[in-house]
């Protein structure tokens, strides 16, 4: 079998980057406004706007994982009991929220109901996430089957929401934006402390089974995973730091651009080791 | 209504794989798949060498069920863990929630497939295709609970998926390597 699950991959990288960064644009619309600043609400409206085509992006690479593609609607047959049907229906709707919101953001991004729409969308949208992780959480596949993969998921949606929403005010310095990317930074850091602490904790379970060990044992000595601890841990927490400590709160925007596509692809590359580390021992008995 | 099991006496299985190219032949099953595989089952201590041959366990409490997003699994009556194969969408689901890697997936069909416990042979008064062919006798099929009253067995062994996840109606006579 296919052990990348490339189609998984991208369904879920670009998935939870368009719920973290629905998230973290309404957070700082509630908690440091731009109050008429259009430079600000400029930047954000770039965000809002890409969250859509994010989530659609996601949509179609996921029907790509099937055998037969065309009959992808077949997935919400079994919602009483199967996990992926239930994620189906989270991701249309969230599908809908996006569409509602980036819409709102394109045509109409004056109206405060943005942010209420920014709200629902935040909230179904980590429901979301709980609900993809629970596909994964399988007895059988005990590498899997762990809060630390709901957990995972989660700190990807909030590293990619802050380390994005921070690319787009990096220019803009007005207090409010400052105040924003500060927020974002420490939202950074804490994503980052909590994605090393699971590693960890993953680590630690080697010895479990055969099976565990041996996905410990392939997550860790891949090269994969030391493009993820380059361009997803390190390169945002130096990021951050900027935003964190420096005076005027603002990195070069080539390097924060440079910043924003590394951490995605740290974070793909974390998501090729998830699925490879499990997928690549079948067949498992 | 009796629930179908399988006992399988490892201890005088020899290996043959006479089962596994029966149920293909009976089932036409695609090069890639294999819905009786008949596993290398070694010991180091002591030094022993043994096979274990395994079809569907068709569970009490099967995960390809539970998992599989389009309803396409069905648990009959009788016990048997039915694939309704024109619902699969090839997702691989159950594949990976199958604790015994039952269900196959076939890349040049994309779909997955796997035992019905040979259903349509049942329903005509017959054995499953693995039990007949097997020369030595040791696959037997029937009524789950008749099969424990008839045979000593386990439904795991050292090296095996933990039988507490999904409860397969299996009954297994060991190999002297794992009797205590």
């Amino acid at each position: 079998m296919e052990t990348w699950e490339f189609p998984l991959v991208l369904f879920t990288v670009l998935g939870q980057w368009a719920i973290g960064l629905a998230l973290m644009i309404t957070l700082i619309e509630y908690i440091s406004p731009a109050k008429g600043n259009e430079a600000s609400l400029k930047q954000l409206r770039i965000g809002g706007m890409a969250v859509l085509p994010l989530v659609a992006l996601g949509l179609i690479f996921s029907v790509f994982h099937l055998g037969q593609p065309l009959s992808a609607v077949k997935a919400l047959m079994n919602l009483g009991t199967s996990m992926l049907s239930m994620e189906i229906l989270f991701f249309s709707i969230v599908g809908v929220l996006a569409l509602v919101y980036s819409y709102m953001w394109w045509k109409t991004p004056e109206k405060p109901l943005r942010k209420a729409v920014g709200a629902v969308l935040s909230v179904v949208g980590l429901a979301a996430i709980v609900v993809t992780s629970k596909v994964y959480t399988l007895p059988a596949r005990m590498a899997w089957d762990s809060w630390q993969t709901t957990a995972a998921f989660i700190l990807t949606a909030i590293l990619l929401g802050a380390v994005s929403v921070a690319f787009l005010l990096n220019k803009v310095e007005d207090e409010a934006s400052q105040k924003a990317k500060k927020v974002m930074g420490w939202a950074i850091i804490g994503s980052v402390v909590l994605i090393v602490t699971v590693l960890a904790l993953f680590a630690g379970t080697y010895g479990a089974s055969t099976e565990q060990s041996a996905a410990v044992a392939a997550t860790f000595s891949s090269g994969f995973f030391i493009a993820r601890m380059v361009l997803g841990i390190l390169l945002p927490v130096a990021f951050a730091a900027v935003f964190i400590t420096g005076s005027k709160k603002k990195a070069y925007q080539a390097v924060a651009g440079v910043t924003l596509v590394g951490v995605v692809l740290g974070e793909v590359a974390g998501r090729i080791l998830f699925y490879s580390s499990v997928m690549g021992q079948y067949p498992w008995f | 209504m009796a629930k179908v099991g399988f006992y399988y006496d490892m201890q005088n299985c020899y290996g043959c794989k006479t089962c596994q190219v029966a149920c293909k032949s009976e089932q036409k099953t695609a090069p890639a798949v294999s819905w009786r595989r008949v596993r290398d089952f070694d010991t180091d201590h002591p030094a022993s060498h043994a096979t274990l041959s395994m079809g569907c366990n068709h569970c009490e409490n099967p995960e390809c069920l539970k998992n599989c997003p389009t309803g396409a699994y069905t648990k009959l009556e009788n016990g048997i863990v039915y694939q309704d194969h024109s619902q699969c969408i090839g997702c691989r689901m159950c594949t990976m929630a199958c604790p015994y890697g039952v269900p196959q997936y076939d890349p040049e069909e994309g779909k997955v497939s796997k035992c019905s416990y040979c259903r349509e042979r049942i329903e005509q008064g017959l054995q499953p295709a693995c039990v007949e062919s097997c020369p030595g006798g040791n696959i037997v099929a029937g009524d789950l609970e008749e099969l424990k009253a008839k045979y000593q067995g386990v439904q795991e062994l050292p090296g095996m998926p933990a039988a507490g996840i999904t409860n397969p109606s299996i009954l297994i006579n060991p190999a002297k390597a794992f009797k205590k």
